[in-house]
């Protein structure tokens, strides 16, 4: 295993890392670069952008369907599952915006009970991961109500929208149905009060008229989004 | 224009170039994916919104992509079931990695042929008792119109322009070389499998290969 040529610079070597032709302790040397040599994880990176031209060459083939369909298992499946312990990395689209036009709701809705704007404790933008739904909600502690403001999307034909609030760690608690109209207040349970408060979410799923049969999310979720402190 | 720019973004050499000259025409059939250039800016807002991870997005992106890369494990294994479970771990990869693609490192379409073909080696070395063995386990699946590494009649046929640059640089190699090249990338043959292939001393196929690098390296950054 002599060098008998030695390498013109290092880009060589990266083409033989990228290509897989590096064996025992020349491989490794190459792997531990890969860890912290900027400039030659560069190189291995422009030769594997070129060597994927060699793949022109190859005729596609259509997958059998069995494949997406353990995908989806594979993906999906676990997500649904575990849908509410991934919301955190789920992130907010909505923003600042939504946050100053809840004020406003909160004001719409404030004025026509008692004339005095009350002040939302906590927020949520609820957007939709793979649905068009964006939903806005202020949470008034002082009256356990939670203000929806559907922005965009809405329930599927024959279906309805159930919003959930997640606690950290905890099942879903049902907060209701939407209705069809796009603002609406909730009231929340009294026991689920305490709940909502920054770290838990709020989340909108897919379920059959007047909502969930078993007390817990059935469908799709169509939008969640983290409960945030005003 | 706008298709020709975007395509150069994905060129691995010449980005690393200083004073990268850009006039030559890039492949405009997006390293064999059957679509046009354009769809390659549609590729990466799938990548994207795959990275936050909407299902749809990764649905439509397995449906553009998946065939290409099928291709691939299979020319890779030449065995269906084997790579039907590599495009499984390659599009699952994918799901979990498609937050770190960079747009302007790497083609779309490139980045996941390098993550199918990696997968599919990886694969095939592991079949392999060792490094040294140049039996494959089984080429009872192998498909007749996949072994052909020669460019058919058809491929030939496609203007310059439009073929990976790898491949045109490929033409300036002695061709022996350039098979070398393709079944070290195909093939997964390491240096010991490639001397016995070609019938040579190891080193003599080392110092071989890297001067053929040397020159391919030098062609791409042209």
């Amino acid at each position: 295993m002599s060098e008998q040529t030695p390498y013109d610079d290092d880009s060589v070597l990266a083409a033989e890392y990228a290509l897989g032709l590096l064996e025992g302790a020349e491989a490794q040397l190459a792997q531990a670069r890969m860890a912290e040599d900027q400039a030659f994880v560069d190189l291995v990176r422009a030769w594997e952008a070129e060597l994927a031209g060699i793949a022109e060459e190859v005729a596609p083939v259509e997958p059998p369907p069995r494949v997406l369909a353990a995908l989806r298992r594979d993906i999906f499946g676990q997500q649904d599952r575990r849908w509410w312990q991934k919301i955190g990395l789920i992130p907010s689209i909505v923003g600042a915006a939504a946050a100053a036009m809840l004020v406003l709701i909160a004001v719409e809705f404030g004025v026509l009970d008692t004339g005095a704007p009350p002040v939302p404790d906590y927020r949520a933008d609820l957007v939709g991961e793979d649905s068009d739904l964006v939903v806005a909600a202020a949470y008034l502690d002082a009256r356990g109500e939670l203000l929806v403001d559907r922005r965009a999307g809405g329930a599927r034909p024959d279906r309805a929208l159930e919003v959930w609030l997640i606690p950290e760690g905890e099942a879903p608690i049902s907060l209701g149905v939407l209705p069809e109209e796009r603002q609406a207040a909730l009231s929340v349970p009294q026991p689920a009060r305490p709940k909502l408060a920054e770290g838990a979410a709020l989340a909108i799923s897919d379920e059959p008229p007047g909502g969930s049969p078993t007390g817990a999310p059935t469908g799709d979720v169509l939008a969640v989004g983290p409960i945030t402190a005003m | 224009m706008h298709h020709i720019a975007g395509a150069c973004k994905g060129r691995g050499w010449r980005r690393l170039r200083a004073g990268d000259r850009r006039k030559r025409v890039a492949p405009g059939r997006g390293l064999g994916l059957d679509v046009p250039m354009t769809e390659h800016a549609d590729l990466e807002a799938m990548l994207s919104r795959v990275g936050l991870g909407d299902r749809g997005a990764f649905e439509s992106l397995y449906h553009a992509t998946s065939a290409k890369l099928f291709g691939v494990c299979l020319r890779v294994l030449k065995n269906r079931a084997e790579a039907e479970d590599t495009l499984q771990e390659v599009y699952l990869r994918i799901w979990d990695a498609a937050v770190g693609f960079r747009p302007g490192q790497a083609s779309p379409m490139s980045w996941m042929i390098t993550i199918a073909r990696n997968r599919a080696i990886d694969r095939l070395r592991a079949r392999k008792p060792g490094t040294e063995s140049t039996q494959r386990a089984d080429g009872t699946d192998l498909l007749a119109d996949l072994a052909d590494d020669a460019p058919g009649p058809e491929r030939s046929a496609l203007a310059a322009e439009t073929r990976a640059q790898v491949l045109r640089c490929f033409e300036e190699l002695p061709e022996d070389r350039a098979i070398a090249v393709r079944r070290a990338y195909l093939d997964g043959d390491t240096y010991a499998e490639l001397a016995r292939h070609f019938d040579v001393p190891l080193n003599t196929m080392r110092t071989w290969l890297r001067r053929s690098l040397m020159k391919l390296r030098d062609c791409l950054s042209r």
